[in-house]
């Protein structure tokens, strides 16, 4: 495409030198015919001026008259001479030209009183003449031709250079707007990177308030209930005995408000605390895992068994989040279950790209209307004085895993307790060299105002 | 008389009901050793440095938030000191952020204690800390 206007310039310059070519043979040819008319009226005067000095000469005629008519008869001959090799391109005039010469040839060799050689002379002339008039026609033909050729040469030479001008500022033009678009396209994209990048970062900063602003109002909220929880048991130590059995209670209930209150506040913050970074990727063997929470929860040998299957897999995976959805399901399940042979089992499946979890027990179960809105934040099913806990571990449970693109739910497990099933990835499949940890959450400033 | 063993003990905590937990729980478990109060750094600092307190056998039991002056930020403060730098800290707050305590160790704390939750294990925890440091050799 960029060479288009360069070729075509180079089309029109050779186009242009043969039209040049051409104008210069029409030139020659014009010029021939010049010469031919010029070497006829040669031939016209001189055979004239010869008869007219034989004449004289026979008259009583000197010398230079003699001389004169040798030369004009020469000149005659050679002249015709030359008009017959000029004329050689055209058979037709050459015919003529030989035909013209025999006349003269006739009229010189006659005796100069010959009455006829008048009538000759006349019909040289005259023939002569009718030659150049032919040639004259011819002439001007030749020059129309010329000047044909020629204008054609110009227009050729004009039409052609401004054609491949306009040609070339196209494709300028079309190279300069291609150029432009690509600017402005890659302009585009880094501003658009850019904002992406402004984005995260607001992102960042706002999760670091969040998470500070979480932290300090737990700890504010919590100082005052310390205290009230403090006072009251000291307003009972110092009235001692003269309290009633009535007011004791109150001040019971009061204490359990209290924390209960705490546990709350404690819920909230690990709510919103959840799933905020995204974890190291390590290998997890999820059978380990779930042992290692039944001794965190101190889970009592003989009220609960906690079984675990063979098809618990090791993952590659997050290993905090993981740790946290099981062990909020498995202190649900424990907590919940307070039959005699209370049992909770966790297994495995492979489901797609993900697994399948299931922590089932043999409790009471979760009533269908139920099993949608026990996920909820501080739902609980339970009214809150007959089991403690503050209706978190659900919701946790359920943004951890919605967070990974997961689902979790509840059904109802083989011994009619409940089922709580959820789908975890394994990044086992994914290149490890992607899995880079983000920096440390904690390090960002905690300090208290 | 007092035992000349006995600790001096600065409490530097800016809640009044905490103060009084403090107090309560010395009386409970029999604590006669002198009990200094600062309401935030800025005060324990001028304690410290104005005479309030006898100049030996000091222990600071020290919050971690307060206005003013931070916790962390009296330590500092303290352990740039050299008049104070020695001055024996233990901390004793509701904070159990894994930040906080790294940094009250990286300044030298002699101790770390989460307030606890029922008053007897206060009383105890009281008792406990008596106890041990009555025992401390200090410079």
């Amino acid at each position: 495409m960029a060479f288009g206007p360069a070729v075509l310039m180079l089309v029109v310059a050779a186009v242009t030198v043969a039209n040049i070519g051409e104008v210069a043979m029409d030139q020659l040819w014009v010029t021939h015919t010049h010469e031919v008319i010029e070497t006829l009226l040669v031939v016209q005067r001189e055979s004239a001026r010869a008869e007219a000095n034989q004449r004289a000469y026979w008259l009583g005629g000197s010398a230079v008259q003699r001389a004169r008519y040798e030369a004009a008869v020469e000149q005659t001959t050679t002249s015709l001479d030359h008009l017959v090799s000029l004329t050689a391109d055209s058979p037709e005039r050459q015919q003529r030209g030989r035909d013209l010469t025999h006349r003269v040839h006739h009229l010189f060799e006659e005796p100069a009183m010959d009455p006829a050689s008048e009538a000759d002379l006349d019909g040289v002339v005259a023939q002569a003449q009718s030659m150049v008039d032919v040639e004259r026609k011819l002439l001007s033909e030749r020059r129309r031709a010329l000047d044909r050729d020629r204008l054609r040469t110009l227009v050729v030479l004009a039409v052609g250079s401004v054609v491949a001008f306009l040609f070339g500022v196209a494709v300028n033009a079309s190279t300069r707007a291609s150029l432009a678009e690509r600017t402005r396209k890659g302009v585009e994209l880094q501003l658009m990177l850019l904002q992406r990048n402004r984005a995260l970062a607001e992102l960042e900063t706002s999760n670091a308030d969040l998470d500070q602003f979480a932290y300090v109002a737990s700890h504010d909220l919590k100082a005052p209930l310390r205290g009230i929880a403090n006072l009251s048991a000291w307003v009972e130590e110092d009235l001692g005995g003269a309290m009633t059995d009535g007011a004791r209670e109150h001040l019971k209930r009061l204490r359990g408000r209290v924390h209960r209150m705490e546990a709350l506040i404690d819920g909230i913050l690990a709510y919103s605390r959840a799933g905020k970074a995204t974890q190291p990727i390590e290998t997890v063997a999820v059978g380990a895992l779930v042992r290692e929470i039944v001794e965190i929860l101190a889970v009592p040998e003989g009220r609960v068994a906690v079984r675990t299957s063979a098809s618990l897999p090791t993952l590659r995976t997050e290993r905090v989040p993981l740790q946290q959805v099981l062990m909020n399901l498995i202190s649900n399940a424990v907590r919940h279950n307070t039959r005699e042979g209370a049992e909770v089992a966790v297994e495995a499946r492979r489901a797609e790209e993900a697994w399948e979890l299931s922590v089932l027990d043999n409790g009471p179960g979760v009533a269908v209307e139920y099993r949608e809105r026990i996920f909820g934040i501080f739902q609980r099913l339970d009214s809150r004085d007959k089991v403690e806990g503050a209706g978190i571990g659900l919701s946790i449970v359920q943004k951890l895993v919605t967070r990974r693109g997961g689902r979790v739910w509840v059904d109802e497990s083989p011994s009619g307790g409940a089922a709580f099933r959820f789908t975890w990835p394994d990044r086992s499949t994914v290149d490890s060299a992607l899995d880079a940890p983000l920096p440390d959450r904690h390090e960002a400033s905690l300090t208290p105002p | 008389m007092t035992d000349p063993k006995a600790i001096n003990l600065l409490l530097v905590e800016d809640d009044e009901i905490d103060v009084m937990t403090v107090r309560r729980a010395f009386e409970k478990g029999n604590i006669a050793n002198p009990l200094f109060v600062a309401g935030d750094g800025v005060e324990a600092l001028a304690m410290l440095r104005g005479g309030h307190l006898p100049p030996e056998r000091r222990l600071v039991l020290l919050d971690l938030n307060m206005p003013r002056m931070s916790g962390v930020e009296f330590l500092r403060e303290v352990r740039r000191d050299p008049a104070l730098q020695a001055l024996p800290v233990v901390v004793l707050t509701t904070s159990n952020e894994e930040r906080d305590r790294v940094e009250a160790f990286q300044l030298n704390v002699a101790g770390y204690l989460l307030k606890p939750v029922t008053f007897s294990a206060f009383v105890d925890l009281m008792v406990t800390i008596n106890r041990y440091w009555t025992l401390v050799e200090l410079p």
